[in-house]
């Protein structure tokens, strides 16, 4: 039964470390994902000066992750309350909605691109679009860099943990 | 959609109830100021409704609903002082930067939603007058908002169902035959300048008649030297009362000396309704 029990909480403890793992996987795509559409974003507005409620769906179809595509889904649909709500808030509030699994800097990155898009200064937007774009690759890179390290310790803190239980309980 | 509507679609909820109950007025024009509630221009005299007043962040909403959140699209025409949206221009007022290529707006004060009709026939008796020996070179006259456009959006139908081929530039997206009659032999050229719109037109299209509103820069005058004298009629506005306004500006003075346009419409308001007036034009 203490076999048993140590197994379990064994079990438990690595499924809680993957579980973080996969997390962290999916932040990584979503952020993957977010840059493209920033990038693809810009060069729609640069070359041929979309408008947004036109540009928005298109970015869902391409993003190729579920997240991405979601926030905008989610943003064509609230635009339609453009004018009672300023541009920046639907952006903002829709941001913080489907990106939350991102971490915070993150979230605020693409959050305050809202204060900026659409605005009458093309160049001002495709350089906040660039730069956000930006801030996302270093941040997998940055992620990336501590990706591997952190699996060796999540893996090796379970390890231990579980070891230390079965002894505990043996 | 109804112009009134589209006009009203603009605005945040809260002003709509109180400028509802005006569309039998069938206004013109909506007027928006910050400190102030909206306006309606209608019978030639603008009327303040009883609404809440205006903020800055209302100006900035309107825009942003009128170009779906993409300024930039309008930034073009923006630096001329408007853009057109369908059956709406809308003129802006605030605080402006003049640049190279135009003027650009860091704050909005106010904010005028011009709404365009459609009239049929309200120039149908000018035009037996203006043409009924066969056509002469139209200027049509009015001041700022006095139906110009209007006007001539019906001359150009009249004389394209009449079978004339009119040749239109619609510069400022004001004269879109997907929005208006604007008669069965009328081919319209828009998205560029007079200029280049006319020459274009004479290349390709072999007008018979070429339309134009607003012959009023310098540019625009250069156009008009273009089309006359290639065999081609034309019909244009410019803001002014009268032939004697038109005479205080040298570059009218010049087309007037050469004799380019020989009859004028002249649009005024008599006792709150527009009149209709074909005088001669001479140098």
């Amino acid at each position: 039964m203490k076999l048993v029990g140590a197994a379990a909480i064994l079990l438990g403890s690595l499924l809680a470390a993957l579980t973080q793992l996969n997390a962290e996987k999916t932040r990584e795509e979503t952020r993957r994902a977010l840059r493209r559409s920033l990038i693809l974003l810009r060069n729609e507005l640069y070359e041929r000066q979309t408008i947004l409620p036109e540009a928005f769906p298109g970015l869902a179809g391409a993003s190729g992750c579920e997240a991405a595509q979601g926030f905008y889904v989610f943003l064509s649909e609230e635009m339609r309350q453009l004018g009672e709500r300023s541009f920046s808030t639907i952006w903002r509030d829709c941001a913080g909605k489907k990106l939350a699994m991102l971490d915070e800097e993150d979230t605020e990155a693409i959050a305050s691109l809202g204060t900026t898009l659409g605005g009458s200064e093309l160049e001002l937007q495709c350089a906040a679009l660039e730069k956000c774009a930006d801030t996302l690759e270093r941040k997998s890179a940055q992620c990336a860099a501590e990706r591997a390290e952190k699996r060796r310790m999540t893996l090796g803190v379970t390890l231990s943990l579980g070891a230390f239980v079965i002894i505990l309980l043996i | 959609m109804d112009p009134f509507a589209a006009a009203l679609a603009l605005l945040p909820q809260k002003y709509v109830p109180a400028l509802e109950p005006y569309a039998r007025y069938h206004p013109e024009e909506l007027r928006l100021r910050v400190g102030q509630a909206p306006a309606l221009s209608y019978g030639f005299s603008e009327h303040p409704v009883s609404a809440p007043k205006l903020e800055e962040e209302d100006l900035v909403r309107v825009l942003q609903k009128a170009t779906g959140a993409s300024l930039y699209s309008a930034a073009e025409s923006m630096r001329k002082g408007y853009f057109s949206t369908g059956t709406l221009r809308l003129g802006v007022c605030g605080r402006a930067s003049v640049q190279e290529h135009g003027t650009g707006y860091s704050r909005y004060s106010s904010i005028s939603v011009r709404l365009a009709r459609e009239l049929p026939d309200v120039c149908k008796e000018a035009a037996c007058e203006l043409y009924g020996d066969g056509f002469v070179n139209t200027l049509i006259l009015s001041p700022p908002g006095g139906g110009k456009t209007t006007a001539l959006r019906d001359l150009i139908r009249i004389l394209a169902d009449g079978g004339t081929r009119v040749g239109v530039i619609d510069e400022r997206g004001e004269l879109d035959e997907k929005l208006y009659d604007l008669g069965r032999c009328s081919d319209v050229i828009s998205g560029t300048d007079k200029l280049s719109g006319a020459l274009l037109l004479l290349r390709s299209m072999t007008p018979q008649v070429i339309a134009a509103d607003e012959i009023s820069a310098p540019q625009d005058i250069a156009a008009i030297r273009e089309i006359y004298g290639c065999g081609t009629g034309i019909v244009a506005t410019a803001h002014a009362c009268g032939p004697e306004d038109l005479k205080r500006r040298e570059s009218y003075r010049e087309l007037l000396r050469c004799g380019v346009f020989r009859k004028a419409l002249i649009i005024r308001a008599v006792r709150g309704k527009r009149r209709y007036e074909v005088k001669e034009l001479t140098g």
